[in-house]
């Protein structure tokens, strides 16, 4: 009974919006943190990103990137996987974070914000 | 005739790493898009499904090793600093400097390079994310074509991550070689 309940479980869409959301939140922190490290009012903040003398900013950028998305995907896997027909509502806000973070993450755009 | 071993260490990372994983994605997403009952047979979704978990996870294994070797072992010595006062044909030797130097070649940093430090992060993430929902639905993302287009999208973007990181790669290193 509770393998066939787990098996039910696994017919629904909710683990793969997880998965979008999770993935589009750590690219949104990505995006979001290239711009922030560039603006020289958060110069300081660019120098504490700097968690490998040698590679620089992009250490502490990817890394929190990374760790924005490792975080959030067992929390919301666990939020949502027992839903289903969530994937449309989880590809639009995926979108509308994955465009947001290709402005950030655009060196025309962060270098014009750079001033700010 | 003779290969450095930041040669070496440039060409496993664009030419070989990045270069499977550019042209590994055809056949992942061919093998997602016809991943459908209704176009194969039972035993073609058994004998595609274990091609399609090896395919994925090997994609997200090579880009890992790609962005790993080009974050911490290359692009080190693309942005080592130059001792004060270097100048000329001794500033080859810190490519970014070098770029920046020069006008008319310093938007191969300030865009390409910027931009490609960056986004080639996206393909990792997304082509993990890929496998382990390959892996969770199993056999299941065959009655699944909501799941199976969102997966192929976040592919898709992976690859087109990867490739504007691989062509600004190698039009960099064109430029300024590590």
């Amino acid at each position: 009974m509770a393998q066939q309940e787990a098996q039910d479980i696994r017919t629904r869409d909710g683990a793969a919006a997880a998965a979008l959301l999770a993935a589009a939140i750590g690219i949104f922190v990505l995006g979001l943190l290239t711009t922030l490290a560039d603006m020289e009012r958060f110069s300081d903040f660019s120098q504490w990103l700097a968690w490998d003398d040698e590679v620089g900013a992009l250490s502490g950028k990817s890394s929190l990137g990374l760790i924005a998305w490792a975080a959030t995907w067992p929390v919301l896997h666990l939020l949502l996987y027992r839903r289903d027909r969530v994937i449309p509502a989880a590809s639009v806000v995926s979108l509308v974070l994955f465009v947001a973070a290709m402005v950030l993450m655009f060196p025309p755009v962060f270098e014009r914000l750079a001033d700010l | 005739m003779e290969l450095s071993n930041r040669d070496g260490w440039a060409v496993v990372h664009g030419l070989v790493l990045g270069t499977i994983f550019l042209l590994a994605f055809a056949g992942g997403l061919a093998g997602m898009w016809s991943f459908a009952w209704k176009l194969v047979t039972p035993e073609g979704v058994r004998e595609r499904l274990r091609r399609l978990i090896v395919g994925t996870w090997g994609m997200a294994v090579i880009s890992w090793a790609a962005v790993i070797t080009g974050t911490y072992i290359v692009y080190p010595w693309y942005r080592a600093a130059p001792p004060q006062g270097t100048t000329g044909a001794a500033l080859q030797e810190y490519p970014r400097s070098f770029l920046l130097a020069d006008p008319s070649l310093d938007l191969w940093h300030k865009f390409g390079m910027e931009w490609k430090e960056h986004i080639a992060f996206l393909a990792p993430i997304l082509a993990t994310a890929v496998a382990v929902m390959v892996t969770y639905y199993g056999p299941r993302l065959a009655d699944k074509p909501l799941v199976r287009y969102a997966l192929m999208a976040m592919f898709a973007v992976a690859f087109a991550s990867a490739g504007i990181a691989a062509v600004f790669g190698a039009l960099i290193t064109k430029n300024a070689p590590v």
